[in-house]
């Protein structure tokens, strides 16, 4: 796998990196008249982020968390009933958020974990779903008419701005962090012991891995990533509610994205959410004339097809592609 | 509260409870035969909802008649998800198995919401109107007559895995695949067989469903999770199990909407859900 | 004056009704290579997984020199120093071998915050090596561990056992399964292990010439019991130990 992970050209793919880096920084600037790109560019950075926590628990740690969507609106709620009542700014409400959903995770994990596969995502899509519930039936955060957020003055303090354009960069930015973090977790010992855990639990304990911890910290950090999402969301869209911040489908991307991607790869979560939210937005202009509905068929299909012909993901493809193409060059 | 609201919950909870574990069967043979947890299972109680409405609506055809063909289509389309899909992915990690039922039932529902749109569709004045009455109970005919249908299929099904040879094929391979096939047991046919009954199970739960709720696409995402409250409150692998997690699952979700709040009454079904989870994890009849 | 690096005093063990294990009391001294033998369902792999502590015993105490371990979780036994190998080889597929090699580093001292975000040092890929060398297969080290044969796992097994510096080494069949080429091979690193860096290992056997090769002290198992224990050659001829084998299997 070490192969597989430092490609031979190193270099090259530093300078594509590099390359990619500067056009998405200098995009905006073209795309000042189509909000609606910038949206789609937000949505991907949105995901991508979202992916890379998942990522975290269940490409690397093997646990198949449907608890994102719990998190993510956890963050948005926290954030925002802070600037209500107390006039905070989310650049502090976003710890609180943090911390609520890590310390949830925690709970979980201790309670949960010791279940095994379909058991422990049923559970935390049980656990979804009555936060759902109770969110739809508490008056003090909105029940079912959810927060507004209370407009500000266009400001850094206040995260809430008239153009598109200081989002894009927020969002990229949080892209950007959680995809070094989970390359500087894959590389390290925590990733090589979670990636031990995914292949063998018990196995792991008796090389005296502390399976518990690393789980329960992988499933934090998770949580917290999806907690920060929530948070400059509510900030962009302005108004949260349960049933959109709560969508079980939020969760369900997350997953689909990883698993067209490569699951347990850095790159992984970044291809797939390249691939398929553009992907959805595109057939739900075409097809759908307004309606949602065409991009879960596509995904559905789409999903199938990788699920039946490679599993490993779309990395994967494009990494053998690649290797292909360069032995053809070479000759 | 008095006795009579408190009865009244009660029966309500048991004739919902019918329909749970007749949807919970079939997630629970699949499930125990295979190790797949058919995600799209809540899709497949949908589309014969709309199955039993497009019969009514556009031919006039009661439910009731529409039942039987129901079962028959069903059980072929059970039996293609196994053959086309499924069949591909069958000794896949857990994660694979999920994502391609979850695939599924995006296909599914989203399908039929291109097609039909989100309204919600009403079947009236069939067969099984108007309610009957005994003292201060009220029991809807329509509820009534699934119960009966729920409790004959489960009988017919439970005959069927206990006296046939096909049946026994069943049980047998859920118990140990490989030494089933050592017996000479054609393995392949029962993963057909399986999907198809499973299926058609929930083929009959939709359209009895019909004849009382609303039918529309998105119908499926509820009925699944209280499917997998019963099967999991009744044990993994067990039948038995998923007719008694079903029942409990429906008087539980009725009580806790009758004493707490209507709007409340899904959050004792997933709670009672973790908490068995988290306490129970075999259920109460569970082999795993 | 070599002290007792494992002991087991009193062990019960039951399942249900039946008992696996039946106030076993052994233990192995410091660089010694103590075996264990004793027909299917005698209760031998029930001993090494309470040692783990991946089974919990009903009654008795486990030490490790002399701290008692009994009852403490599979991996906080593991990182005080007890290093096991599993019957069937349970080398991690998908992780290359030099990978399987650092997961089997002393997790004790461990810092779990700064393993977040650290690399492997050096000095634990370099004694990697040195290990993968002595049992031969250093060559292999960016192979994915499914990749391996057998033989080749049960070494890989052996070299990583070694990793953390054991206070003993649990070996359950070294041997079992492996063809009998590598089975000499496999013998003479337990040996070199012992001779050279004194590693104390104690080892379930069902190969006779292998166990009476290697150990220089050695316990028998029957349904449950020790029925005989000491010089190799004394337990192999004890005339109940035969019976149990004649009987049992």
């Amino acid at each position: 796998m070490q192969e597989g992970r430092d490609l031979f050209n190193k270099a090259t793919k530093r300078s594509w990196l590099f390359l990619i880096l500067v056009f998405l920084l200098i995009l905006p600037h073209f795309l000042e008249n189509e909000p609606y790109l910038l949206h789609v560019f937000i949505m991907t950075f949105v995901y991508i982020s979202l992916a890379q926590a998942w990522n975290l628990i269940g490409g690397y740690a093997g646990q198949l968390s449907f608890a994102n969507n719990a998190f993510f609106a956890i963050g948005a709620y926290t954030s925002t009933m802070l600037l209500i009542h107390i006039g905070l700014t989310p650049w502090l409400g976003l710890f609180a958020g943090i911390t609520i959903a890590a310390f949830i995770a925690y709970l979980l994990g201790v309670h949960l974990f010791h279940l095994k596969g379909h058991y422990f995502a049923v559970a935390t899509i049980a656990f979804a779903e009555i936060l759902k519930l109770v969110f739809l039936n508490w008056r003090s955060v909105g029940a079912a008419y959810g927060l507004s957020l209370p407009l500000k003055m266009p400001s850094l303090y206040f995260i809430m701005w008239r153009s598109k354009i200081p989002y894009y960069y927020l969002f990229l930015l949080v892209a950007i962090v959680s995809t070094v973090l989970i390359c500087i977790l894959d590389q390290s010992k925590a990733g090589m012991y979670l990636r031990s855990i995914k292949q063998d639990e018990e196995g792991s304990e008796h090389k005296g891995i502390d399976t518990k911890y690393y789980k329960l910290i992988a499933f934090m950090i998770n949580a917290g990533i999806c907690a920060l999402i929530g948070t400059f969301y509510a900030q962009y869209v302005l108004y949260i509610d349960p049933r959109s911040t709560m969508d079980i489908m939020i969760s369900t991307k997350c997953i689909l994205v990883v698993l067209f991607g490569g699951l347990g790869t850095v790159a992984g979560p970044v291809l797939g959410a390249a691939i398929l939210v553009p992907l959805g937005e595109y057939t739900r202009i075409k097809l759908g004339g307004g309606g949602q509905g065409w991009d879960y068929i596509v995904y559905g299909f789409i999903i199938l097809a990788i699920l039946m012909y490679q599993p490993s993901g779309v990395y994967v493809i494009l990494r053998s592609f690649k290797t292909n193409v360069w032995k053809i060059l070479r000759g | 509260m008095d006795l009579a609201y408190f009865v009244q919950a009660i029966t309500n909870g048991i004739l919902i409870g019918g329909l749970y574990a007749l949807i919970a069967i079939g997630l629970s043979l699949i499930w125990g035969v295979m190790e797949i947890v058919n995600f799209a299972h809540g899709e497949y109680l949908m589309a014969a909802a709309f199955f039993s409405y497009l019969f009514w609506a556009h031919l006039g055809v009661d439910p009731l008649i529409s039942l039987p063909l129901a079962v028959i289509v069903f059980l072929f389309i059970g039996f293609a998800t196994q053959k086309f899909v499924m069949k591909r992915l069958m000794d896949s990690p857990t994660l694979i198995t999920i994502a391609a039922t979850f695939a599924l039932s995006l296909i599914l529902r989203y399908g039929f919401f291109v097609v039909f749109k989100p309204d919600y569709r009403v079947i009236r004045d069939t067969t099984l109107r108007g309610s009957l009455h005994t003292g201060p109970i009220s029991i809807p005919v329509a509820k009534l007559f699934t119960l009966i249908i729920a409790v004959i299929t489960i009988i017919l099904l439970f005959s069927f895995l206990k006296y046939t040879k096909k049946g026994k094929a069943i049980r047998a391979t859920a118990q140990d695949r490989e030494v089933a096939q050592s017996l000479g047991v054609n393995v392949e046919q029962i993963f057909l067989l399986t999907w198809g009954l499973g299926i058609s199970c929930v083929a009959v739960a939709g359209i009895m469903l019909s004849t009382f709720y609303y039918v529309f696409p998105l119908m499926g995402v509820t009925f699944v999770l209280i499917a997998f409250a019963s099967v999991t409150l009744g044990g993994f692998g067990s039948v038995h199990g998923a007719v008694f997690g079903g029942l409990v699952i429906g008087i539980i979700q009725q009580l806790g909407g009758a004493y707490a709040s209507p709007a409340l009454k899904d959050v004792f079904v997933f709670l009672a859900f973790i908490l068995v989870l988290m306490f129970k994890p075999m259920g109460f009849f569970g082999k795993y | 004056m070599s002290g007792r690096s494992f002991e087991a005093k009193s062990l019960t063990k039951r399942f249900g009704g039946l008992t696996a294990l039946d106030d076993v009391s052994v233990h192995v001294n410091e660089a010694e290579i103590v075996g264990l033998i004793g027909p299917n369902g005698s209760g031998k792999t029930t001993l090494f997984n309470c040692a783990t502590g991946y089974l919990k015993p009903d009654k008795g105490k486990i030490f490790l020199k002399r701290i008692d371990i009994t009852g403490k979780s599979p991996h906080r036994i593991i990182q005080e120093g007890v290093s096991r190998t599993f019957q069937i080889t349970r080398v991690f597929p998908q992780l290359t071998v030099m990978e399987n090699m650092l997961i089997s580093i002393s997790h004790k001292d461990e810092s779990k915050i700064r393993a977040v975000y650290k690399r492997n040092h050096g000095h634990e890929i370099a004694k990697a090596l040195e290990l993968l060398e002595f049992v031969g297969i250093s060559e292999l080290s960016s192979e994915p561990g499914g990749e391996l044969s057998y033989g080749q796992q049960k070494l890989l097994e052996l070299a990583s056992a070694l990793m953390q510096d054991p206070s003993v080494v649990l070996l359950d069949e070294p041997t079992a399964g492996v063809n009998p080429t590598l089975i000499n091979k496999i013998i003479d690193r337990i040996v070199d292990a012992n001779r050279k860096f004194g590693v104390t290992f104690f080892v379930i056997e069902h190969n006779m010439d292998v166990i009476m090769s290697i150990s220089m002290r050695m316990y028998a198992l029957a349904a449950g019991r020790i029925i005989a224990e000491g010089d190799p050659e004394k337990v192999r001829g004890n005339p109940d130990v035969l019976e149990s084998y004649l009987g049992g299997d």
